[in-house]
C-alpha cells in the first residue's frame, strides 16, 4: 500500500470528464501529444498518462529533457519496419553464449538446406532490418545529436558512444548489401545482439522510444503556444495560470487564475453557454499535463505537486446500481471528501454541484460542502454552480473564497459570450432567450404563447 | 410506417443496453439461430408499426402462448444448412458423370471434403425438414389470418408437394447412394433453392415468435389492444420496469382531457424509473410485443421520444442546457409537422439555473398540453411550476411518488399518488452518507496568520 500513496491520485470519471486518455478518439488529449513514430513511444506516451508524476525533481527533469529538444528539427530517423525488426529480435530471443549460439546457427543453416527454410529466412531478414536500423541510429547519434547543444542528448550520445565505436558495426553495410549472411557473419552479429551487448541495447531501445515521443512534443511546442509549468517547490498550495485555454478549441480564450491556501477556492458562476465548464475542464488538462512533465496549453503557469486530482463534470446516474443522478453526485462528493479528510493535497473540480435535486437541497448542500472544503488549505478547490444564491451566503459567512464569473453581454437581441472571467458573481440567464431563439414557439403559430 | 424512436430514446430506455448489461432486447433473446435474433434486433431498430400489424404480431405470439410450443429444430442443422444453401457456384455440384479413378478412390477413403461436407448438409437438410413438418402436421389451423398463418401456409404445401416430400424423406433413410446424392444436391441447392429459403425465413420468425412466447409466459406480461383510430388515448394499468427485480406496478391514463402527466417526488422516489418503465411499455406496446404491465389500451401513436439521461457534447459546443433545448427543438418539430407523439422528459431543463428552468418549464409544458397531437410526461424538481400550469391549463394531471418517514430514514411506496408533493431529502441522504462529518473531522491544515 505504501507504493499506492507515491502515485498520483485520479479516477476514471476524472480521466474521461477531461477527455484525456483514449488511442482511437481523435479528439483526446492523449490524441493530441501524439506524435510518436514507433509503437514503443506510443506505449510509453499512454504509460506516462495512465501515471501522472508526484515527485517535483522528476517533474522538472522531464521538463528539461523535453525543452532541449524543442527548436532543433530534429526527427527520429528509422522506418518503422526496420526499427520493429530490432525490438523484435532484441524481445524474442533469449541472450546466449558464443557456443551455443554457434550450434544454433548451424542447426538452421542445416535445415535450410533440407528445405525447411522459413526459420533460417525469418531470422535472417530480422537480423538484416535489425542491424539496419542500429546502424541509422548510430549515424543518427554520431552525426545529428552529438553536435547540438542539449545536456539530454549530451548525456544520451555519451552513454553510447562506447557501444557504436564497436568495429563490427562498421562492417555491417558491406556484409549485408546482398542481403545474405554467411554462417559466421551471422554467428558474430547474433552474439553481438543477443550476448555481450543485450542489456545495453535493450536500453537503447528504451531511449529511442524516449526520444521519439519528446521529439513529437517538442514539435507540438513549436506549433502551438504551450509553456511548461514553473513547479513550486513550497509546502503551500499554489496554483497559477495565465492565459489558458483548452487544447481540443480552435480559437480559445485564454484565462488567468490564481488559487493558493489564503485563496482555496473558486466559485465560479456563469450564464449557460458561457464558457464555465470549459474554463474547469482547461483547469484540470493544464493541471494534469504538468504533473505529467509536459508543457501545457497557456502562456504561463506555476504549481505546487499535488497527491491527486478529482473532478465531477459529466456524471452519469447508475440504474444498474440503482442510483439516481442525485445519488451518484452525492456518493462522489462523499468518495472525494474522504481522500479530501486523509490530508492528501487535492485539486478537486465540481461542476454544478448536486443539479440533480431540487434547488434548496442543492442550496443547503453546495454552501454546507463548499464551507467545510475551505479548511482543507493543502487542497485547492472549484467549484461552478447556478445557484447565485450560495454565493450571496458564502460572501457573508465564510473567507478564503474567490468569486469569478463568465459572462455573456446582451447585444440586442442576441447574446454574446466573451469566454473571458471576471471578479464576481453572476446572474445573467438567458435560458428563455435561448429557447426563443431556437425558433421552438415560432413552430406553432396557432397556439398562444403565454410566457414571451 | 416507422415508429419513430431515436438513439437517445433508445439509449434511455436501455432497449439495447451496453456490451454486457441487461437489456430490454436481451430479455426478448432467447432464439436458437442467428436468423431470429437479426430479426429481432431488426423489429427493435427499425419498429414498424400501424394498427393492423400491431395487431397481427400481437396475435401470433398470443397464439404461441396458448400452444406453448417449443423450438421443434436443432439450432446446428439451420448453421449447416446456410453455409451449404450460400454457395451457389454451379462448379461445385456433385457430378455422377465423369468420374475418374482418382476421385472413386478419395471418395472410398473418405478424404474428399466437399463430398464428405454435402453430405453432412444433405443429412441435416434432411432432418430439419422431416422435424418441420410433422412440427406442422400438429399445428391446428385456427383459423387465424395473420401474415404468419400465411407464411406457415405456405410451408406447408412447399413440404406436402410430392417431389419435394419424397427428396427430403429419402435425405434421413440411411446411406444414400453417390448418384442419389448428387441428384439432391441439385435439387436442394438449385432447382429449389428459393422453397428452401421461404422455409428458412419461416423458420427465423418461428423461432422469433416462441423466444417471444416463451418470455412472455415466463414473465407473464401481458398484450397490449389497440384502440380504433381517433383522439389519442392511453390507459396501462400495472405497469413495471421490466429489468428491475420485484417492481411495483402503476396505473397511467392520459386522454384528450389529460394530455400531460405532471410528476414530481423527491430523490430517489423512483420518478426516472417509472418514466422508463412507461417509455419501454409503450415501445413493446407498438411493435405488438407482449408488455410488462397488466393491461393497456392505446391508440397508435407516431413516435416516442425520451430525454432521460442527456449528456452534454463539447465537440459540438454544446452545454447540457443547450443539448436540451436541441432536444425540445427536434420534438417540437415533429409534432408541428403534425406527428402524434409520446413524450417523456426528465427534469428538463437541469442544466439551467432555477428562474430559467422554471419558466422554460412551464412555457414548453403548457405549449405541449394545448397541442392536439402528443401526450406527454414531464417530471420536475420545481414544485412551484405547478402552480403556474394550474392557472393556465386544465389538462394536467398532476401526481408524484411518495417518500414516508420512518426514524429518520427514508422510504419509497414507488405508488404513484396524485397531487404534488414539496418532499425532499436532499440534505438528508447527504447526512446520512457522513460527508459533512468526514469533512468536520479531517486532516485539516490551517493557515495561521
Amino acid at each position: 500500500m505504501n507504493k499506492e500513496v507515491r502515485s498520483f491520485c485520479t479516477d476514471r470519471q476524472t480521466t474521461e470528464d477531461l477527455n484525456l486518455l483514449g488511442k482511437y478518439k481523435t479528439d483526446s488529449i492523449f490524441s493530441l501529444f501524439n506524435r510518436t513514430r514507433t509503437k514503443g513511444g506510443e506505449q510509453l506516451l499512454e504509460q506516462y498518462f495512465q501515471q501522472p508524476l508526484t515527485d517535483a525533481t522528476a517533474i522538472e527533469e522531464r521538463q528539461w529533457n523535453i525543452r532541449s529538444l524543442v527548436g532543433k528539427a530534429l526527427v527520429f530517423p528509422v522506418e518503422n519496419k526496420e526499427f520493429e525488426a530490432l525490438e523484435q529480435y532484441l524481445t524474442s530471443f533469449a541472450p546466449v553464449s558464443g557456443a551455443g549460439l554457434f550450434t544454433q546457427v548451424l542447426k538452421r543453416k542445416s535445415k535450410a538446406l533440407a528445405g525447411m527454410k522459413e526459420e533460417q529466412e525469418h531470422v535472417t531478414s530480422l537480423l538484416i532490418d535489425g542491424l539496419k536500423a542500429l546502424v541509422q541510429i548510430r549515424d543518427w547519434f554520431r552525426k545529428s545529436l552529438s553536435g547540438i547543444d542539449s545536456g539530454y542528448l549530451q548525456q544520451l550520445t555519451n552513454q553510447y558512444r562506447a557501444l557504436f565505436e564497436n568495429k563490427l558495426l562498421d562492417a555491417v553495410d558491406g556484409d549485408i548489401a546482398n542481403g545474405k549472411l554467411s554462417v559466421m557473419q551471422q554467428t558474430r552479429y547474433e552474439s553481438f545482439l543477443r550476448g555481450t551487448h543485450h542489456d545495453e541495447l535493450n536500453n537503447l531501445l528504451r531511449h529511442c522510444y524516449e526520444l521519439d515521443l519528446f521529439l513529437g512534443i517538442a514539435a507540438l511546442i513549436e506549433e502551438k503556444n504551450y509553456c511548461f509549468p514553473v513547479i513550486n517547490h513550497g509546502s503551500k498550495a499554489l496554483l497559477r495560470l495565465k492565459g489558458a485555454y483548452h487544447p481540443g478549441l480552435n480559437k480559445a480564450v485564454g484565462n488567468d487564475l490564481q488559487l493558493d491556501a489564503r485563496q482555496n477556492l473558486l466559485f465560479l458562476t456563469g450564464a449557460n453557454m458561457a464558457g464555465k465548464s470549459t474554463f474547469m475542464k482547461t483547469i484540470g488538462i493544464c493541471c494534469y499535463l504538468a504533473h505529467m512533465g509536459f508543457p501545457v496549453p497557456a502562456i504561463e503557469m506555476e504549481t505546487t505537486v499535488y497527491d491527486g486530482f478529482y473532478s465531477s463534470i459529466n456524471l452519469p446516474d447508475n440504474i444498474s446500481k440503482g442510483y439516481s443522478h442525485f445519488y451518484a453526485e452525492v456518493l462522489r462528493v462523499k468518495d472525494v471528501a474522504t481522500e479530501v479528510a486523509a490530508g492528501k493535497k487535492l485539486l478537486i473540480i465540481f461542476d454544478e454541484l448536486f443539479k440533480g435535486t431540487n434547488v434548496k437541497d442543492a442550496f443547503d448542500a453546495t454552501s454546507g460542502v463548499a464551507k467545510a472544503m475551505l479548511d482543507y488549505k493543502q487542497s485547492l478547490f472549484v467549484l461552478s454552480t447556478h445557484i447565485v444564491e450560495v454565493g450571496a451566503l458564502l460572501q457573508q459567512e465564510a473567507v478564503g473564497i474567490q468569486y469569478k464569473c463568465m459572462p455573456s453581454l446582451l447585444e440586442g437581441n442576441a447574446t454574446r459570450y466573451t469566454y473571458t472571467l471576471q471578479e464576481g458573481i453572476s446572474d445573467d440567464r438567458h435560458g428563455m432567450m435561448i429557447i426563443r431563439q431556437e425558433g421552438i414557439f415560432d413552430l406553432f403559430p396557432s397556439t398562444k404563447v403565454r410566457f414571451s | 410506417m416507422i415508429f419513430n424512436a431515436d438513439k437517445q430514446t433508445l439509449d434511455d430506455l436501455n432497449i439495447f443496453g451496453k456490451k454486457g448489461k441487461d437489456s430490454v432486447y436481451g430479455l426478448f433473446n432467447r432464439t436458437y439461430t442467428m436468423g431470429g435474433a437479426t430479426k429481432l434486433e431488426q423489429i427493435f431498430h427499425y419498429p414498424s408499426t400501424g394498427a393492423a400489424e400491431i395487431r397481427d404480431r400481437s396475435e401470433t405470439i398470443q397464439s404461441f402462448c396458448r400452444s406453448s410450443s417449443t423450438f421443434p429444430l436443432q439450432a446446428v442443422w439451420i448453421e449447416v444448412m446456410v453455409a451449404y444453401l450460400s454457395d451457389r457456384d454451379s462448379r461445385t455440384l456433385l457430378r455422377a458423370d465423369g468420374e475418374t479413378m482418382e476421385s472413386k478412390l478419395n471418395k472410398w477413403l473418405g478424404v474428399d471434403t466437399q463430398l464428405n461436407f454435402t453430405q453432412k448438409a444433405l443429412k441435416a437438410t434432411g432432418e430439419c425438414l422431416t422435424h418441420l413438418n410433422a412440427f406442422l402436421e400438429k399445428m391446428v389451423d385456427n383459423g387465424e389470418a395473420t401474415s404468419f398463418q400465411k407464411m406457415q401456409k405456405e410451408v406447408k404445401d412447399i413440404l406436402n408437394e410430392k417431389e419435394f416430400k419424397l427428396a427430403y424423406a429419402s435425405l434421413v433413410e440411411g446411406r444414400l447412394s453417390f448418384e442419389q446424392l448428387a441428384a439432391c444436391d441439385r435439387f436442394f441447392r438449385f432447382t429449389h433453392y428459393d422453397q428452401l429459403q421461404t422455409i428458412l425465413e419461416y423458420i427465423y420468425w418461428l423461432d422469433l415468435y416462441i423466444s417471444v412466447a416463451t418470455v412472455a409466459k415466463e414473465r407473464k406480461l401481458a398484450f397490449a389492444e389497440v384502440l380504433p383510430e381517433g383522439d389519442q388515448q392511453l390507459q396501462i394499468q400495472g405497469f413495471y420496469h421490466p429489468l428491475v427485480p420485484s417492481a411495483l406496478g402503476n396505473n397511467i391514463q392520459m386522454n384528450t382531457s389529460q394530455r400531460v402527466l405532471f410528476l414530481t417526488g423527491a430523490n430517489m422516489a423512483g420518478k426516472s424509473t417509472l418514466m422508463k418503465s412507461l417509455g419501454i411499455t409503450i415501445f413493446l406496446a407498438h411493435i405488438g410485443f407482449p408488455i410488462p404491465a397488466a393491461s393497456m389500451q392505446f391508440t397508435v401513436n407516431d413516435g416516442l421520444y425520451t430525454t432521460i439521461n442527456l449528456s452534454d457534447s463539447i465537440q459540438m459546443g454544446h452545454s447540457h442546457f443547450y443539448a436540451e433545448v436541441l432536444r425540445v427543438k427536434k420534438v417540437s418539430m415533429e409534432l408541428a409537422a403534425g406527428k402524434k407523439l409520446i413524450i417523456i422528459f426528465d427534469e428538463l431543463f437541469r442544466g439551467t439555473n432555477v428562474k430559467d428552468a422554471h419558466e422554460a418549464t412551464v412555457a414548453i409544458t403548457s405549449l405541449y398540453a394545448e397541442l392536439e397531437n402528443s401526450l406527454m410526461l414531464v417530471s420536475t424538481h420545481i414544485v412551484e411550476a405547478a402552480d403556474n400550469l394550474r392557472e393556465h391549463c386544465r389538462n394536467i394531471r398532476y401526481a408524484y411518488m411518495p417518500t414516508v418517514m420512518k426514524e429518520n430514514q427514508p422510504v419509497y411506496t414507488y405508488v404513484l399518488t396524485d397531487g404534488v408533493t414539496q418532499d425532499r431529502h436532499g440534505m438528508l441522504i447527504i447526512q446520512n452518507e457522513g460527508i459533512l462529518d468526514i469533512l468536520a473531522n479531517g486532516k485539516k491544515e490551517k493557515i495561521y496568520e
